[in-house]
């Protein structure tokens, strides 16, 4: 299946780390870089999306694509204010609604793919359960977000491998045994010795060695890119680091280094305000810091500057091919 | 308008900022970047960036207040240090016999001020409360003499009355230092006077005072020999004036060859003592401390070597270690010498012996004052060395005592002052045996000479097992004072229950490979082990 539409998902193990607002501010960077952008909230269940955009009461939710009021999706497609950005909100928390089942889910999915966007921006929830992963594998780039703390470090190792073996094992489907072996949703049935990738090569090479080139480029397929948010000091830099060496390390992938975003009581700001924090004040640092993220995502060099409350943007694109879109 | 200003202000930093970099490139040094993180948060928080705008102001401002100040308490700590360093110079016992060695001359007494405030006021006062009460008597004396016939008095009781009255015999010693000649002068009257007979009423003035006078007179006599010197001239003429009156001024010189020979012995003995003793008093204090007035003491006790009879050596050997305040008056002296023609006593050995007993308590005092003094020397030299410990133990690799400042410079203090007290105290005993067997001459035939250096040897040793118990008690009360590998004991359990100090609670640096393996046990189960 060809994707024809840039999706992004930024996801994260560990909740409150600043996936939907760090989501937000991309998603309008983007949109003022001039692409046609859509923000989803897949935070099912607990969306605040929509805060941060300061759209009250929105008029619909991802509740009403299950109901029957819906019966033009496009209807789900909220203005932001925002020029160039549609919001589909996640509102209309009932409790329960986090629980969809995966024929939603599929649907889901199946609309996110037939919208008419140039990037589709995926806020996920937090976990790892397959609702969120999911998600997260559907993305063309995967953003995965981290604070420097070593609860959320655990977290986000633990959401890169279990987002990388979810992806091992849908593309396996067919083949129960190897679904023993990567997925460990059902531990009675589930082979759990392999662990790392190393140890599920192994098991590969001695009981489907044939498919294991297929391991192979699936593993090296998956680079998802990596964010740190609410940086302080070079210390909390080392953290991100770490995390690269580990999956390195126990996954053999390559984490891509998207950046950072300092801590700022700007952001803070901006979300009381709610108002993206790059647009309230694209120069100051953690605007800076996103439009570096937004340039890596993009491969293109942004500049936001603010002049009498109108913000202009200067966009220079990146000859060389940067990361892998 | 304070808006507008504030703006006005942000945008002209901001073109210095963009010039800056336009020109520098600063973004791009790593210093920059390393401080990038920070300049923004603190141009993210209004706070930090009054903090930081202060402490860019204040810090160098409070660092030199700060300087300012620690140089006002440095200069007032050294006033402080220096005033400490003059009253302690003025309650040095030393200092007590040092005016008397430079007001030898020409100083007139002067030593009353800094006696008020030494512990031997008492001793004074005491000696001053006799000195009145034997003027009086004088006095007395004086007035019955006038009443008498000056020439009554036999060679004889002369003899006898200048070998065994003490105050009598300080007379030569004058002679001897200011104006030797003069004795020569006084011979003729001396051989005059020997013929005269002291009459009986002076006989019976002198026994009455007897009772009082081997108690008191030795005092007096000590002041004399202390204020000697500051007298010097007023009572070289005072004795010019008085000789021609004074029968008995030269019947020192008298030829009694067995006494000299043994005064000869007994002082040269006490001579080579005294210097023995100021050589090590000199060793283990600091070069001008000695006090020279005792060498010089000796001197001139040896030139009267020749005049002086017994009991003047005896009495006047004790009386260099004492140092008595110099409290008597010419006037005194001369009353002295009209109440020596009335004293009378035979036996000049009984009397050097009773000497020696009177002074007896007198000779606490110099003892008090060694002691203090060797105090003095031993806290100067731990001051000094305790230092050198301390690196020393710091540099032991596996001892429990390095590492560890927190203990205290007491603890420490205390092992080494004893350390140091026992193998100097062991030093000065093995120096002073050496030096007095090595000096002590065998005066087989003079037991009083022998009893007096054995019992000065004895106070020494005595003095300093009791300067040793008393500064290891003050020092540490609870610890053995012979036993200095048990004072280290006590330093030792202060190095253990310091041991909190190796406690840390910082957190484990990201880049390091125990934060990694922190990482790992946390990310994996204890039976996931077969990952590498």
């Amino acid at each position: 299946m060809t994707i024809s539409v840039n999706i992004i998902a930024v996801g994260g193990g560990k909740g409150g780390i600043g996936k939907s607002v760090i989501c937000t501010n991309l998603a309008a960077g983007m949109a003022l870089s001039g692409q046609k952008v859509i923000l989803m909230d897949t935070d099912f269940g607990a969306s605040n999306l929509h805060a941060l955009l300061g759209i009250g009461n929105p008029a619909y939710g991802f509740q009403d694509f299950f109901t029957d009021k819906v019966t033009d999706p496009k209807t789900l497609l909220l203005d932001t204010g925002i020029s160039n950005l549609k919001f589909v909100s996640g509102a209309g928390d009932n409790p329960g609604s986090a629980n969809i089942d995966s024929k939603k889910i599929g649907a889901i999915v199946s609309f996110i793919k037939n919208l008419q966007a140039d990037t589709i921006l995926l806020d996920l929830g937090p976990g790892t359960n397959y609702n969120v992963i999911d998600f997260f594998n559907i993305s063309s780039q995967g953003v995965v977000l981290t604070t420097p703390e070593i609860t959320s470090i655990m977290k986000t190792f633990s959401f890169i491998r279990g987002t990388l073996f979810r992806k091992i094992s849908q593309a396996f489907q067919n083949s129960p045994d190897i679904q023993k072996m990567v997925d460990h949703s059902n531990p009675d049935n589930a082979n759990m010795e392999a662990y790392t990738t190393e140890l599920l090569r192994s098991k590969f090479q001695e009981q489907f060695p044939k498919h294991i080139d297929q391991l192979n480029t699936l593993i090296s397929s998956f680079n998802p890119g990596l964010v740190v948010n609410r940086v302080r000091n070079r210390k909390d830099l080392m953290a991100g680091d770490n995390l690269l060496k580990l999956v390195k390390k126990f996954l053999d992938v390559d984490v891509t280094y998207l950046g950072y975003i300092i801590e700022s009581d700007r952001v803070r700001d901006s979300i009381d305000e709610m108002i993206p924090f790059l647009i309230k004040d694209p120069q100051s640092k953690p605007s800076e810091n996103l439009q570096q993220i937004i340039g890596a995502l993009t491969n293109t060099d942004l500049q936001f500057v603010k002049r009498e409350g109108r913000i202009f943007v200067s966009k220079q694109v990146r000859l060389s091919s940067g990361w892998e879109a | 308008m304070i808006e507008q200003f504030l703006q006005a202000s942000i945008e002209f930093a901001k073109e210095i900022w963009f010039q800056l970099e336009y020109r520098f490139h600063l973004e791009d040094t790593e210093a920059f970047k390393l401080v990038e993180p920070y300049l923004i948060q603190i141009q993210d928080n209004p706070i930090y960036l009054l903090a930081s705008l202060a402490t860019l102001f204040l810090v160098p401002y409070t660092l030199l207040k700060v300087r300012s100040l620690s140089r006002d308490r440095e200069r007032k700590l050294d006033e402080l240090i220096e005033e400490m360093e003059e009253e302690y110079d003025e309650d040095d016992p030393r200092k007590l016999r040092r005016p008397e060695v430079d007001d030898k001359t020409d100083t007139p007494p002067t030593g009353n001020e800094e006696q008020a405030t030494s512990p031997y006021t008492k001793v004074i006062d005491e000696i001053e409360e006799i000195k009145d009460t034997e003027e009086k008597l004088e006095v007395r004396k004086v007035e019955l003499s006038k009443s008498a016939n000056d020439t009554h008095t036999t060679a004889f009781k002369q003899e006898e009355y200048d070998e065994d009255d003490p105050r009598r015999l300080r007379r030569p010693e004058v002679d001897d230092r200011t104006d030797t000649p003069k004795t020569e002068g006084t011979e003729s009257i001396v051989s005059r006077l020997t013929e005269n007979e002291m009459d009986k009423n002076l006989d019976e003035l002198t026994s009455l005072d007897e009772n009082i006078s081997p108690s008191f007179d030795d005092l007096i006599n000590g002041q004399e020999d202390i204020r000697q010197p500051q007298d010097d001239i007023e009572s070289t003429e005072l004795y010019e004036h008085l000789s021609d009156k004074d029968p008995l001024a030269n019947n020192s010189e008298l030829p009694e060859l067995n006494e000299d020979e043994q005064d000869k012995e007994i002082k040269d003995l006490q001579d080579e003592m005294e210097r023995t003793i100021n050589q090590l008093t000199q060793q283990a204090e600091e070069p001008t401390t000695s006090p020279a007035s005792i060498k010089d003491l000796s001197k001139v006790d040896v030139e009267e070597d020749a005049t002086d009879d017994n009991a003047f050596h005896e009495d006047n050997f004790f009386r260099e270690d004492v140092p008595l305040p110099d409290t008597k008056s010419p006037d005194t002296k001369n009353d002295e010498t009209l109440a020596q023609e009335e004293s009378a006593i035979s036996d000049a050995e009984v009397l050097a012996a009773e000497i020696l007993a009177t002074l007896e308590p007198e000779f606490e005092e110099p003892v008090e004052l060694d002691e203090e003094l060797e105090l003095e020397t031993e806290e100067k030299e731990e001051q000094l060395i305790i230092p050198k410990t301390r690196d020393y133990e710091s540099e032991l690799p596996d001892s429990t005592f390095d590492a560890e400042p927190e203990i205290s410079s007491d603890e420490l203090g205390f092992s080494n002052e004893s350390l140091i007290s026992e193998s100097k105290s062991m030093k000065f005993e093995e120096t002073l045996d050496s030096e007095l067997d090595k000096e002590r001459p065998p005066l087989a035939n003079d037991l009083k000479s022998l009893d007096a250096s054995d019992n000065l040897i004895d106070r020494l040793k005595f003095l300093q097992t009791r300067f040793e118990n008393r500064f290891q008690s003050t020092g540490q009360p609870m610890a053995n004072a012979s036993a200095p590998i048990e004072k280290s004991v006590p330093v030792k359990d202060y190095a253990r229950f310091t041991a909190p100090r190796s406690y840390s609670s910082e957190a484990l640096p990201p880049d390091s490979e125990k934060y990694m393996e922190l990482l790992e046990s946390f990310v994996f189960m204890k039976d996931q082990k077969k990952h590498k």
